[in-house]
């Protein structure tokens, strides 16, 4: 899903980080549990600590860090505010996510878009969007902006019952040149 | 916790909070376009271990007469969400109404997502 994708770099940093540690610590538990009492083990790792106790501190504060932002990192992840709309009988309330996979669905219909990254910001007239597209290479990029932009707030307009305000589009690349380069 | 409770000749009436939930979350699902509840973390976890639970992804706070409802509710693509919405909040309404005798002064439904029936066409163009 769109949301996944938009990890980023720091986070995948950081989760690699965390990961090779997560593997270091299973090998030396695993090691020391063997019975192994030289270079790799738990043992010779508390000893070779002791003698570089700056060292040690520095790593400490770092897999703190770490661990403190995979911490936030897991707990931020669903507050998600969403379009609220109040009716006589309480409120209805469409989350961000909901709406983005509505857009992001509405504008691959459209002719000579392959991809679609879609963004929703609270506006003051509505809501505003931004669609970052991949195009394919052969079509006009002014009638197909204005096309998606055309369906987009007619079908969002139709699902969620919200006029859209502005609608950003960013080209952000054509069809197969990421993937030459790639290869 | 407040629940509901009655007092008759022979006794008290009481109806968990729970018995609420379940029933909110039954109408809501029974309505036409409704994909699902959404139970959040902890639903999906209790889910994983094979607990069904008939009032994922419903909040209810109820007072000696009143209750107030949440719903947190997957969608289909397609439907027009502030219809399905009302259509939501008339169903959930009417079945605590007749059922439990509380009067329902609000339901609010959360739509968190939006499910789709057939998976994406996918990437016709990574085959070219």
């Amino acid at each position: 899903m769109a949301r996944d994708k938009q990890l980023n770099p720091i986070d995948r940093v950081i989760f690699f980080a965390v990961g090779l540690v997560l593997v270091g610590a299973a090998l030396t538990l695993a090691v020391s549990a063997l019975g192994w009492q030289g270079s790799g083990s738990i043992v010779a790792l508390v000893l070779w600590v002791q003698t570089r106790p700056i060292e040690a501190i520095v790593a400490a504060a770092v897999l703190l860090l770490g661990g403190l932002h995979s911490f936030y990192f897991a707990s931020q992840t669903e507050r998600d505010e969403g379009l609220r709309q109040e009716t006589p009988m309480g409120h209805v309330q469409v989350s961000m996510r909901a709406v983005e996979n509505l857009v992001t669905r509405s504008a691959r219909e459209v002719e000579g878009i392959n991809e679609v990254d879609a963004k929703v910001h609270q506006g003051p007239d509505g809501i505003a969007l931004s669609l970052a597209l991949v195009v394919q290479p052969d079509v006009q990029i002014p009638r197909v902006s204005d096309e998606v932009t055309a369906l987009v707030q007619a079908r969002i307009k139709e699902t969620v019952g919200i006029d859209v305000g502005r609608v950003n589009v960013e080209v952000r690349n054509i069809a197969g040149t990421a993937r030459q380069r790639r290869e | 916790m407040n629940e509901k409770k009655d007092r008759t000749e022979l006794g008290d009436i009481r109806i968990a909070n729970e018995v609420v939930g379940v029933i909110a979350g039954l109408a809501a699902t029974d309505v036409d376009g409704v994909a699902g509840m959404s139970g959040g973390i902890a639903g999906g976890i209790a889910e994983m271990l094979g607990r069904k639970n008939l009032s994922k992804g419903v909040k209810v706070e109820v007072g000696e007469e009143q209750a107030a409802i949440d719903l947190f509710v997957v969608v289909e693509y397609g439907v027009r969400i502030p219809d399905i919405a009302w259509t939501i909040q008339e169903s959930v309404k009417r079945a605590i109404e007749t059922m439990t005798g509380l009067e329902v002064v609000e339901v609010n439904v959360h739509i968190q997502g939006v499910h789709f029936h057939t998976e994406e066409r996918h990437d016709d163009t990574r085959v070219r």
